[in-house]
C-alpha cells in the first residue's frame, strides 16, 4: 500500500501527457488553403429534358409533319430563325440587343428569344396546330449550340416538349 | 549510487503523444487519395454551358450516376496556332478527332464514342446523360455526340444551361 502510494504521488508530480495542438492546427491549416486554392469551383447548373428517338435502323415515318424551325447564326452575333415557310426573324440575347440594329432583306423584325417562343406560338395556332405536334430543330452545322439551346429554351417556355433534332451534313 | 536513482527517474516519466509520424502518415493518405480521385476532377472540363435559360431545372438531389458528355473547345497550347478545334469527353474517356485514326473516318470517332456511352451505361437501368456542351461549339461538332447518343440507344438527356445570365465569365 505504502508502495503504491508512492508510486501515485511520483505520477502526479510529474508531467501529464499532452497533445499538441499547436502543429496540427497548422498542418490543417495549410491542407484548407490547399484545397481552397486548388479546388475547381463550378456553379450550380441547369439542365433541359429532352428526349432523343430511338435508333432506328429504318427512319420511322411521323404521324404528322413537324412544323420546321430554321436556325442559322449571323456574324454579329445574332440568330436568324425561320419558323417554317412563314416568318423570320434575327434573334439575339437581351445583352446584345440592339434595336438600332438594321434588319435585312425579308427579316420581320428584331427580337429575343422570349418573343421568339410567342412568335412560334403565333404561327402554330395559325397553322391550326397544337403544342403536342412535333417542332423539328433544323440548324446550319455551324449554328452555334447557344442558338440551339436558346431557342429550344424558348420552346419550353411555351410548354412544347415534342421537339426534333434534326441531322444535318 | 546517487547517479542511478535520477536515471530511473528520468526512465520512469510518462509516454508522450508524439503527433509528428501521425500526421505524415495523414498527409501521405491524402496525397494517395488526391492522386486516385484524379478521375472525378477530370470531368469538370473548361466549358461554358448556354446560359439565360429560364426554364432550365437546378436539381434539388442531382443524380449521381448520371453519365457526362461534354463537347469543349480543345485548350489552345503556346506553340499551336490551330483553333475552334473540339475535344469530346464521355465521363474521363477523352476522344480527339485529331487524332490520326479519326482524322480519315469521322465514324469511327462515334462508333468509339457510342461503344463507351454503352459501357457506361450498362452499369446503370435507366441511364441518364447530362450533355455539356460549351456554348460557342458548332451544333456541326455537338451533333456527333448527340449521334453517338442516339446509337447507343439512349433516349434520357438533359442539356446543361444556366438558368439566369452569367456573369462570372
Amino acid at each position: 500500500m505504502k508502495l503504491y502510494r508512492s508510486l501515485f504521488a511520483k505520477y502526479r508530480s510529474s508531467r501529464l501527457m499532452q497533445l499538441r495542438m499547436v502543429p496540427m492546427i497548422d498542418v490543417v491549416f495549410l491542407l484548407l488553403v490547399f484545397f481552397l486554392l486548388s479546388a475547381n469551383f463550378r456553379s450550380q447548373e441547369g439542365f433541359l429534358p429532352a428526349e432523343l428517338p430511338q435508333y432506328l435502323e429504318q427512319a420511322q415515318r411521323l404521324e404528322m409533319e413537324p412544323l420546321l424551325i430554321y436556325l442559322a447564326s449571323q456574324p454579329d452575333g445574332s440568330c436568324r430563325v425561320q419558323i417554317g415557310s412563314e416568318r423570320v426573324f434575327d434573334v439575339s440575347s437581351p445583352t446584345t440587343f440592339n434595336q438600332d440594329d438594321p434588319a435585312g432583306g425579308s427579316v420581320d423584325t428584331l427580337i429575343d428569344f422570349q418573343q421568339l417562343g410567342r412568335e412560334i406560338q403565333t404561327v402554330i395556332a395559325s397553322q391550326g396546330r397544337t403544342i403536342s405536334d412535333p417542332v423539328k430543330l433544323v440548324p446550319t452545322s455551324r449554328t452555334k449550340w447557344d442558338h440551339v439551346v436558346k431557342t429550344y429554351n424558348a420552346l419550353w417556355q411555351i410548354n412544347l416538349r415534342n421537339v426534333i433534332f434534326a441531322m444535318v451534313d | 549510487m546517487k547517479k542511478k536513482s535520477h536515471s530511473i527517474l528520468r526512465d520512469s516519466q510518462p509516454p508522450q503523444f508524439n503527433m509528428t509520424p501521425m500526421i505524415d502518415v495523414v498527409f501521405l493518405l491524402i496525397i494517395f487519395f488526391m492522386l486516385i480521385c484524379q478521375f472525378i476532377v477530370q470531368e469538370n472540363y473548361k466549358l461554358e454551358i448556354p446560359d439565360d435559360c429560364a426554364h432550365a431545372i437546378v436539381p434539388d438531389h442531382p443524380d449521381e450516376g448520371a453519365i457526362t458528355v461534354s463537347v469543349y473547345p480543345k485548350p489552345v497550347q503556346d506553340d499551336e496556332t490551330a483553333q475552334n478545334e473540339v475535344l469530346f469527353a464521355v465521363r474521363s474517356y477523352r476522344f480527339d478527332p485529331a487524332d490520326p485514326r479519326y482524322r480519315h473516318d469521322g465514324d469511327l470517332l462515334i462508333a468509339d464514342m457510342s461503344r463507351q456511352i454503352t459501357e457506361q451505361a450498362q452499369r446503370k437501368s435507366d441511364p441518364l446523360i447530362n450533355l455539356r456542351a460549351d456554348k460557342d461549339m458548332t451544333y456541326g461538332n455537338v451533333q456527333k455526340a448527340l449521334l453517338a447518343l442516339a446509337r447507343s440507344k439512349i433516349t434520357r438527356v438533359q442539356l446543361a444551361a444556366y438558368r439566369s445570365e452569367q456573369m462570372d465569365k
